[in-house]
């Protein structure tokens, strides 16, 4: 089953991505802007990681399988 | 010599000063306890966190002991950097680190166009586009030699024997990055894809040599792409260049004796060339060798076919035209420039030549039109225009006349540009 969550502001992106490597099924964040971002996928994390300190992703949301809650739950709202 | 000696902090410095200014790639310094010191990066926190999430830096901090050579480090989407620990009391003290940079095999455009491929809206790609492109992208010669400096820079450890850096000292991550950094991995924008233009490129290059014509300047500059493509893969980038002049060196040698130089000065010429490149230390001096035997070779065939019977007027006639094919000029210009009236000049060409002037215009138009074709990616018309044609029909047709193809299917056999093909056609 999928959860979807709210991104907590000011995360720290290199931790938060080493814990979504420990996520066994995808984790994806949606933009307000209606980008999904695989944080599974190499140039997506990178993408990630060079505009987490410039914008904050605002409303955006994070979808992932239920059984990955604990790996990825201080990031999460 | 011991006012000299510079602390290794401050050698470090300098090497950092010296690479930004020249490549703009960042240093970046670690402490014993993983934290960044310093960076001379202009995207540091962003690039901090890519090589954080490369797992280069999981890399290095599971090498027991540190690394007391060079290590090579690649991330997946070809982003290389070199690390060396300086140590203190034995231990590792500090992590120095140069990059991140791409190889030229590994294109930074690749993963521009994977970029391009996502469905991403421009405000989430543009900074790390801004990013990718600020990175520099150079050979692996360059890289392993910017990997010594940090080397010599930390240990000042120095070794006559060159291939001693190259053979035993750089570590690599893992065997993909090696097979990469020794171009073994046949990438899309190597040289390599486009096998039929260097061969093109070489017999149009020997074909100078056979005719003793050094006056294709765009010609003579692309030994230089020749002395690029590796003809073996050795690992060793020196050897790899050696290799290449000598092979060249042969070629010309053979190119000459059939251009009518006597075999004994052709491969007196020919030793002597491959003893020279043998005792270069660099890739710049093999390629300052490469271009300077090929002008050699030249002169050498030229001053042996020179006809007593064709007059030094008219030879500097043909001089002027070839060295003026894209510029305009008329049968009185040339005439003029050899101090004949255009009458007599014209007279005398034919009488010697066996040929018209104008006809050996044409022809030495078709033959540089051939170069540009060749060499370059220049649509039929602007090569028509740099020619003084007038027209792109009367270019063609003068063309087919002295080649027997069009300027469209002579560049389309070569593989290249296609939609000229088509244009011409229509």
């Amino acid at each position: 089953m999928k959860l979807q969550k709210g991104l907590r502001h000011q995360i720290e992106p290199v931790h938060f991505l080493k814990a979504v490597n420990r996520c066994r099924g995808e984790v994806v964040l949606t933009t307000g802007e209606g980008d999904c971002l695989n944080l599974k996928s190499t140039l997506s994390r990178y993408i990630f990681a060079v505009n987490v300190d410039q914008q904050e992703f605002p409303e955006s949301k994070i979808c992932f399988e239920e059984g990955d809650y604990d790996c990825i739950r201080e990031y999460l709202m | 010599m011991a006012d000299w000696q510079v602390e290794c902090p401050m050698r470090i410095c300098l090497l950092a000063g010296h690479i930004y200014a020249a490549t703009r790639m960042g240093m970046w310094g670690f402490n014993g306890r993983w934290e960044l010191a310093f960076s001379t990066s202009v995207y540091q926190k962003e690039l901090q966190n890519l090589l954080e999430l490369s797992g280069c830096m999981d890399y290095l901090k599971s090498m027991e002991g540190g690394c007391r050579t060079p290590v090579l480090l690649g991330d997946e989407i070809g982003m290389i950097w070199i690390a060396e620990h300086y140590y203190r009391d034995g231990k590792p003290a500090c992590l120095i680190l140069f990059g991140p940079m791409f190889l030229s095999q590994l294109s930074v455009k690749s993963v521009e166009e994977s970029l391009k491929k996502m469905t991403f809206s421009m405000s989430a790609r543009v900074q790390l586009f801004r990013i990718l492109e600020s990175l520099p992208v150079m050979p692996f010669s360059l890289v392993r030699q910017y990997a010594m400096m940090l080397h010599h820079c930390i240990t000042e450890e120095t070794h006559q024997d060159f291939s001693y850096y190259q053979e035993a000292q750089l570590q690599f991550q893992n065997d993909s990055l090696r097979a990469a950094c020794e171009g073994k991995i046949e990438s899309e924008d190597s040289f390599g894809s486009d096998p039929e233009r260097m061969v093109a490129l070489e017999r149009q290059l020997l074909q100078c040599v056979r005719d003793g014509n050094g006056n294709n300047a765009e010609l003579m500059n692309s030994v230089t792409e020749l002395s690029n493509l590796p003809v073996s893969h050795t690992g060793n980038p020196i050897r790899d260049a050696k290799n290449t002049v000598i092979i060249l060196t042969a070629q010309c040698c053979n190119a000459a004796i059939e251009g009518g130089l006597s075999i004994r000065k052709a491969k007196e010429m020919e030793n002597e060339y491959i003893r020279r490149a043998e005792s270069c230390t660099t890739v710049t001096e093999l390629m300052t060798l490469d271009r300077k035997m090929l002008e050699d070779f030249i002169i050498q065939v030229r001053r042996t076919n020179e006809n007593p019977l064709i007059s030094p007027a008219i030879r500097e006639g043909c001089d002027f035209i070839r060295a003026n094919i894209m510029k305009s000029f008329t049968l009185a210009d040339v005439a003029k420039h050899v101090g004949y009236t255009e009458y007599y000049f014209t007279r005398k060409f034919n009488k010697e030549m066996g040929i018209r002037v104008n006809d050996f215009v044409k022809e030495a138009k078709v033959e540089y039109a051939k170069i540009q074709l060749l060499t370059t990616s220049q649509g039929i018309q602007e090569i028509s225009d740099t020619l003084n044609f007038g027209n792109r029909t009367y270019f063609s047709k003068v063309f087919r006349e002295i080649t027997g193809m069009t300027p469209a299917a002579f560049r389309s056999q070569l593989g290249k540009e296609k939609e000229d093909e088509t244009a011409e056609r229509t």
